[in-house]
């Protein structure tokens, strides 16, 4: 191990996480050097299988889940520089204390990788060593082969759980993807161009479309990271109003629902879909102007049964 | 020249043919739409794409959701209105509750209303009547509505019969940590891709194989309902138990009340001679509680602990102290009343899929072609 250069050493736990998110059954992400597989059978939890691989090398922190602050610094070495220095500043560490050793950490699990593709360099359509990572999915909110549906791609932003006790209501990543926690991250480009980092690189092609090494997706063109939070924020704000059971106006509109025999509802518009109809104006509004002019728009998340927030962005062409 | 001529006459024919047929199909238009206004099986009418492609290009009238709703296993009634599980005549437990709903109000109002109203006060039946309506109404309720059904395909990968290896997998999420307990892979939440209905299913949302659709936080499917319990129906369904419950309990203590006071002179024995419906009244009554009494205790004890009846059937969740077995439930808030209010006052919000909204020719209603393995 300690005779390979950094890049190859972060090539390496990368490819080995990308089969693991592939092969086994129950995927856990902890902190660095701890990739957990189980397999947790149905029925009762006593039939509860594991394997914990903790020997992985320290590195994989660095090139999996993109946290270079929690490494051991001491098996690194003085002369190595953090490879993903940069792009790693959107980390907020208090939203996981690190005083907690098995931490799990949070990653799009909308995102996942091939390894059959076409390599956009060489031309080549084979099984490569490196993997592409689908960050953009096909359309559904638009009609099937039409020329909207040809034109344009999906950026699903995932609900997180860590802000809500017992998940009452729905709440959506504020992070732009490829900046999560578990972030896959492409390695080359972490060290060799530190700015390029941000941005999406494509690198092959896979079903016609345009995919690069790391979760990086390309929503990133269109908007900055602290744009992108400023509207994530805003939605989940609407999202709290409308599905928070423990407001005291919910628990009143609820009583009184009750007591008149569920005519309230009928009579008075309430409070949870009023907030959801601004909800909507909102994002119509954004639509027509601020995003408008970067030819983006969100899909109400209505749309999707609030599982997730879908940017609609323009097919990635090669630059 | 014979086969042109032959030609000419078949093309001919067709013609007329369809010109019948085209007034038929207007004769018969306005009846067929009262009778699909009326009840809908989605999956009979527009089931093809290509069909259903022409019909939105060519015509001028619009179509509603729920007539294009064929990928679930749900009929509907009055434009969309109410809904209910196909193939209820398999399992025809809805008729029965209907049934035991109306039969204690028409033993009341036929045996004692009119006694209780003119010797003891009208309050007696006006109250009687509140309740009984307000679980008639509850049940309706939470059989007939959207308990909360997620729109398909919203999740679709680029290969259509294909699912990436990454998609099977169950994921485990952190949840956030107030308690200070060590973190580990129980005290996380889990999400898992549906193949079926093509998402990543939040959790506590279930896939529910009766009516094929992926449900908000699913309690449980109701048989009696013939519907699933999910997150936008709850509310009613623990009304309706709720409501269940004390309606047959009033209907007790005034069958109990009618016998012993009748008349201060007289016997119960001597009532119960004189009236021998109030003894069949007080053993029916008994038998029509003892169900929604279960349902209730176990309901208000599933609540307070915060747990789900498919997930405490299931055992995978740890419901207390009590049960030993299963795993660590982290929807419980430790908070008996928070728990509580969580589970009976989920705002109900707007359904994901409006069944009475105008039909866009978008995935989100389409049946995709079944998964290779």
């Amino acid at each position: 191990m300690n005779d390979l250069s950094p890049v190859e050493k972060n090539q390496q736990p990368s490819q080995a996480l990308h089969e693991d998110r592939g092969s086994s059954e129950f995927i856990t992400f902890h902190k660095p050097g701890q990739v957990s597989k189980e397999t947790i059978g149905y029925g009762n939890g006593s039939n509860v299988t594991e394997e914990k691989n903790n020997n992985t090398s320290p590195f994989s922190g660095s090139t999996i889940f993109g946290e270079p602050k929690n490494l051991n610094m001491n098996e690194m070495g003085d002369n190595l520089e953090l490879p993903t220095g940069t792009g790693n500043n959107h980390y907020d560490p208090s939203s996981s204390p690190s005083s907690l050793e098995d931490e799990l950490l949070f990653f799009n699990y909308h995102e996942y990788s091939v390894q059959k593709y076409e390599c956009l360099e060489t031309g080549v359509y084979a099984q490569h060593s490196h993997p592409l990572t689908i960050t953009h999915f096909p359309n559904p909110y638009v009609e099937f082969q039409s020329k909207q549906y040809r034109s344009t791609r999906i950026v699903r932003i995932p609900r997180i759980f860590n802000k809500v006790i017992a998940n009452t209501y729905p709440q959506f990543s504020t992070t732009i993807p490829g900046f999560e926690p578990a972030a896959l991250i492409d390695p080359k480009h972490s060290t060799d161009q530190l700015t390029n980092v941000n941005s999406f690189i494509p690198k092959g092609i896979y079903q016609g479309q345009l995919f690069g090494y790391s979760s990086v997706s390309p929503l990133s063109q269109y908007l900055t990271v602290e744009e992108f939070k400023e509207i994530v924020e805003r939605v989940n704000e609407f999202m709290k109003n409308a599905f928070d059971p423990l407001t005291v106006l919910n628990i009143i509109n609820n009583i009184l629902n009750f007591m008149t025999i569920w005519t309230w509802e009928r009579i008075i518009r309430s409070p949870s879909k009023a907030c959801l109809d601004r909800l909507e104006a909102f994002i119509e509004d954004l639509n027509n102007n601020q995003l408008k002019t970067k030819d983006i728009r969100i899909i109400s998340p209505r749309r999707s049964g609030y599982i997730c927030l879908d940017f609609e962005i323009p097919k990635p062409v090669i630059p | 020249m014979a086969t042109t001529r032959n030609n000419q006459r078949q093309y001919q024919s067709s013609l007329e043919m369809k010109a019948k047929h085209d007034a038929s199909e207007i004769r018969t238009s306005l009846l067929r739409r009262i009778s699909m206004w009326i009840l809908t099986d989605p999956s009979g009418n527009g089931n093809s794409k290509s069909e259903c492609h022409q019909k939105n290009s060519g015509s001028t009238t619009k179509t509603k959701n729920y007539e294009k709703m064929g990928v679930y296993n749900y009929l509907f009634c009055f434009g969309g209105r109410m809904r209910t599980t196909k193939q209820f005549y398999l399992r025809p437990y809805m008729f029965f509750t209907v049934f035991c709903i109306v039969s204690a109000a028409v033993i009341f109002f036929v045996f004692l209303s009119s006694w209780y109203w003119h010797n003891i006060s009208p309050a007696v039946v006006i109250m009687f009547s509140y309740i009984w309506l307000h679980c008639f109404i509850s049940f309706f309720k939470a059989s007939f509505t959207d308990p909360g059904i997620m729109p398909r395909n919203t999740n679709i990968a680029d290969e259509p019969f294909r699912l990436p290896n990454e998609y099977s997998n169950t994921i485990s999420l952190p949840i956030i940590n107030k308690s200070k307990e060590k973190l580990h892979v129980n005290c996380s939440v889990t999400t898992k891709y549906c193949p079926t209905c093509r998402i990543w299913r939040p959790p506590r949302t279930s896939h529910c194989m009766l009516c094929g659709v992926c449900v908000a936080n699913l309690d449980h499917h109701c048989i009696w309902l013939n519907n699933c319990v999910g997150s936008r129906n709850y509310s009613y369904f623990f009304s309706f138990v709720l409501m269940a419950f004390l309606s047959t309990v009033y209907l007790n203590v005034c069958s109990y009340y009618f016998i012993f006071h009748h008349h201060s002179n007289s016997t119960p024995l001597d009532i119960i001679k004189k009236y021998p419906a109030s003894l069949c009244l007080l053993i029916y009554s008994h038998l029509l509680m003892l169900y929604p009494f279960l349902l209730l205790l176990c309901h208000t004890y599933l609540n307070c602990v915060g747990l789900k009846t498919k997930e405490f059937l299931n055992n995978h969740v740890k419901a207390s102290t009590l049960f030993k077995t299963g795993r660590f439930n982290v929807f419980n808030t430790k908070n008996t009343l928070k728990n509580f209010i969580i589970g009976i006052c989920q705002p109900r919000g707007l359904a994901y899929v409006r069944a009475r909204d105008e039909y866009i020719n978008d995935r989100t209603l389409d049946k995709l072609p079944p998964l290779s393995v």
